[in-house]
């Protein structure tokens, strides 16, 4: 039974080597540019979730109807990045793999958005205590920009012959790099300014390296061995190393990236 | 429709919330006892205790700690409802000779200090309904476990009061208990009331 299902498995991969082979001695465009170079460009967000900072103090201030809501601070974040890179079509040009360099920075921002007259737009945080003396300071935001050069890793497939308009899906990964970082405080009262080291120094400090998978859609505009166009759609991309960042962890985002891509020799 | 209606209504009740400072009520459930706060030493202006089979607790009605001092004797007055989300009012009056305190930051003395409620020097009553009742303690007493000074942007703002309390009592000749209290108040001149 074993080996029946053996010799069927092998002969249903010579009928698809076989078919595959047909398809592209029978392709046209058999001569196609094989290798691109494009540059890159976009952003991504991902959701922000605080760590465990027990020096923040809680607000509560949403209370209707029966029940009380915690107010969150506000966490956000983007990262733009742009990139170049080659890319190497094969499989009748529907495979299209590609790796280069890449700059990206990573910005950071916990703060509290008064959404009404009446609400406060700080939070507090508790730098130092002792048995009888509690400092707290007021905080309208915290940023952290990250900037790092990294790695992009890109698979594409398009399950259509070429033409002028054509969808596709994306596997990718990118490795990056922390090449500068830097953390700064907006304090509710600016003369305590001179406090913003001491509050940073509460904060974890992000790492040198963090890594993403993503997964995406996007669609080609342009003819084959002619410069392409292409606007694309990251849904998700994931975080792949943990406590990668200093003042949020982030797991999962999206984004959206548009690229030009040239064939290396035209014909 | 509906869904749209409760989308308003939480978009409408969003954009009126009350300030959120200080003086504001913070209320982080306790994991162990969901129905009352968390014992917190932040400040967050709430209290809460197991009241018989119901709580005795802060209310957003009322200010929920008052400190009045007069001819030597201090009373902290826990001002709160019977009941989750009630409107009956409930206060429990602590009156404590004390002739040292004269201003808020005085009370700092009561950092780690426990009030016997049994004792004859110290009165308890309750007060609901605009009656006030002076109460037997069987047994209780009041832990200030921690008291001290917070300051805001470098700039002294008030005393946080923090602790538990717990009371077994007989009022109009029926036994109640209180169990499981804490308390997390900020004081300042704005409910520190010196009556001389």
């Amino acid at each position: 039974m074993k080996r029946t299902t053996l010799l069927l498995l092998l002969s249903m991969f010579m009928i698809v080597l076989y078919s595959q082979n047909e398809n592209e001695n029978s392709n046209p465009n058999k001569n196609a540019n094989k290798l691109y170079f494009g540059i890159e460009t976009g952003f991504r967000t991902f959701n922000s979730l605080s760590h465990e900072y027990a020096f923040i103090r809680e607000e509560a201030s949403y209370y209707y109807g029966y029940g009380n809501y915690y107010s969150k601070i506000t966490w956000m974040s983007y990262a733009p990045f742009v990139s170049l890179k080659a890319e190497y079509r094969s499989l009748s040009d529907k495979f299209w793999v590609s790796a280069g360099v890449n700059y990206s920075s990573f910005h950071s921002l916990m703060g509290r958005s008064g959404n009404s007259q009446n609400q406060t737009d700080y939070f507090y945080i508790m730098l130092s205590q002792s048995q009888n003396e509690s400092y707290y300071y007021r905080i309208k935001e915290i940023k952290e920009t990250n900037h790092y050069i990294g790695v992009p890793i890109d698979i594409r497939y398009s399950p259509f012959l070429p033409r002028f308009f054509r969808l596709y899906f994306k596997l990718g990964f990118d490795f990056n790099l922390k090449v500068a970082a830097k953390q700064s405080v907006g304090f509710y009262q600016s003369e305590m300014n001179k406090h913003e080291d001491a509050i940073l120094d509460l904060f974890d400090q992000p790492n040198s390296f963090y890594a993403t998978s993503t997964l995406g859609v996007g669609i080609q505009l342009g003819k084959q061995n002619k410069p392409n166009f292409r606007i694309e759609a990251d849904f998700p991309s994931l975080v792949l190393t943990p406590k990668a960042f200093g003042l949020m962890e982030y797991s999962f985002g999206g984004g959206a990236r548009i690229s030009f891509v040239l064939p290396l020799n035209i014909k | 429709m509906k869904k749209l209606l409760f989308v308003l209504f939480i978009v409408f009740a969003l954009s009126c919330t009350k300030q959120t400072d200080l003086s504001d009520s913070i209320y982080i459930y306790d994991n162990e006892y969901p129905e009352l706060p968390a014992y917190s030493e932040w400040g967050y202006n709430t209290f809460g205790a197991n009241y018989d089979r119901s709580v005795f607790m802060y209310s957003r009605n009322e200010i929920p700690l008052k400190v009045t001092l007069k001819e030597n004797r201090l009373a902290f007055i826990f001002q709160g409802g019977d009941g989750n989300y009630s409107n009956n009012y409930l206060a429990l009056r602590f009156i404590i000779p004390d002739s040292n305190v004269k201003v808020y930051q005085d009370l700092l003395v009561y950092n780690d200090s426990i009030i016997d409620l049994t004792s004859e020097t110290i009165t308890v009553e309750m007060i609901s309904k605009g009656n006030s009742e002076i109460i037997d303690i069987l047994e209780g007493e009041l832990y200030f476990k921690r008291s001290q000074n917070v300051f805001v942007d470098d700039v002294e703002q008030e005393i946080i009061l923090s602790g538990y309390f717990n009371l077994k009592f007989v009022m109009n000749e029926i036994p109640s208990n209180m169990s499981e209290g804490r308390f997390d108040f900020g004081v300042n001149n704005q409910n520190f009331y010196n009556l001389k």
